[in-house]
């Protein structure tokens, strides 16, 4: 994980004010199926390992806002042309407090558009580090940062996890666009 | 938070593996009803906390572990026992940020007593620990930590697929 800079482009505060009042797209995990041929057999791991997704009672489950749907497209186009990449897939995604988003790599029903060259992997902080909040990928953790706070990764293909522990929902965006020509 | 170094005097790997994880003591289920807890805990409900997550598992010298450990730790830091335990976050779970209340305390001498934090399991990406706006992650078996008071403010979290054992340690300074 490097830290590239911070984004400086997009009002923070304003997009975090908008999406805390705004219905997420939908929950995460998006794919429950433990036999996901693309998978790695990851939930069955998570479930030996006791996690329980909280539509069950447990902890597992994070929301996920969808660019058009909950935020706009001309924010995602402010941080890409930061970065300097174009957009493949862009959401935002966030922890209540209490949960988690154990280990995991973000699998897809069709990888090969992410296995091609120039394909990079960023998350942005939306909102500072705070107690108990902490994002790891890899064998490194992502703390201590500030809103705007961007992150570029190995591959997309990176195993990380988010966890909180702390009495703030925490915020997360994740992008996956291909490096500009 | 203080990182002061790596206490090797103990075997961790052998006094983990002999704990029964199924025998450790629920603390977190059985919380005094006092209020600096219940404000605590009264703040993560208002926050939306899932009250689902906090459970983390206590061991103890004598009834869990040798408590040789106490005696080696104490020499390894300098600092007169007060009270000791073994702490144990499962997957999933958390340690919510919270201070830690106990019922003795009132007698101590507040700005004497010193707290120590050791990592005791191998580190598994997913598992850290917090003491007010620090943080310990990735650290080698063995690793200890002072704390600025032993009242701070601290949470646990296991992103992992394995428990995470930690070595908790309050005592007297030993050059009061």
């Amino acid at each position: 994980m490097r830290y590239v800079g911070n984004c400086d482009s997009i009002d923070w505060t304003q997009l975090l004010v908008q999406l805390m009042h705004n219905t997420p797209a939908k929950r995460g995990p998006g794919h429950h199926q433990a036999d996901h041929p693309n998978a790695n057999g990851m939930h069955k791991q998570w479930n030996d390992a006791g996690y329980v997704l909280t539509d069950a009672g447990g902890t597992v489950g994070w929301d996920m806002y969808l660019s058009g749907t909950n935020f706009s497209h001309s924010t995602v186009d402010a941080v890409c042309n930061w970065i300097g990449i174009e957009n493949i897939s862009t959401w935002i995604s966030a922890i209540h407090p209490g949960e988690y988003a154990p280990l995991h790599y973000d699998f897809q029903d069709d990888e090969t558009e992410f296995d091609q060259p120039g394909v990079e992997r960023y998350h942005v902080h939306i909102t500072k580090s705070m107690p108990g909040h902490a994002f790891f990928v890899g064998n490194e953790c992502a703390y201590g940062y500030t809103a705007g706070d961007v992150y570029q990764w190995s591959s997309w293909r990176d195993y990380h996890a988010g966890v909180n522990a702390g009495l703030q929902k925490k915020f997360t965006m994740n992008i996956i666009g291909k490096r500009y020509d | 938070m203080q990182y002061i170094g790596i206490c090797n005097t103990i075997d961790w790997k052998n006094l983990i593996d002999w704990l029964d994880i199924d025998t450790g003591y629920n603390s977190s289920a059985n919380l005094p009803d006092v209020p600096p807890v219940t404000n605590m805990f009264n703040n993560l409900k208002n926050a939306g906390y899932n009250m689902n997550s906090i459970e983390w598992l206590n061991f103890y010298p004598d009834k869990d572990y040798d408590p040789g450990v106490t005696r080696l730790f104490e020499t390894y830091v300098g600092a007169t026992h007060i009270r000791s335990w073994i702490s144990c976050v499962k997957p999933g779970k958390t340690a919510p940020w919270h201070w830690d209340w106990h019922q003795d305390d009132a007698d101590l001498p507040f700005d004497d007593v010193v707290r120590y934090t050791a990592n005791i399991s191998p580190w598994h990406p997913g598992q850290a620990f917090f003491v007010k706006d620090g943080i310990c992650y990735n650290d080698a078996v063995g690793s200890v930590y002072q704390w600025d008071h032993y009242t701070d403010y601290h949470a646990g979290v296991n992103a992992s697929m394995v428990p995470k054992f930690q070595y908790n340690y309050v005592g007297l300074r030993c050059d009061m």
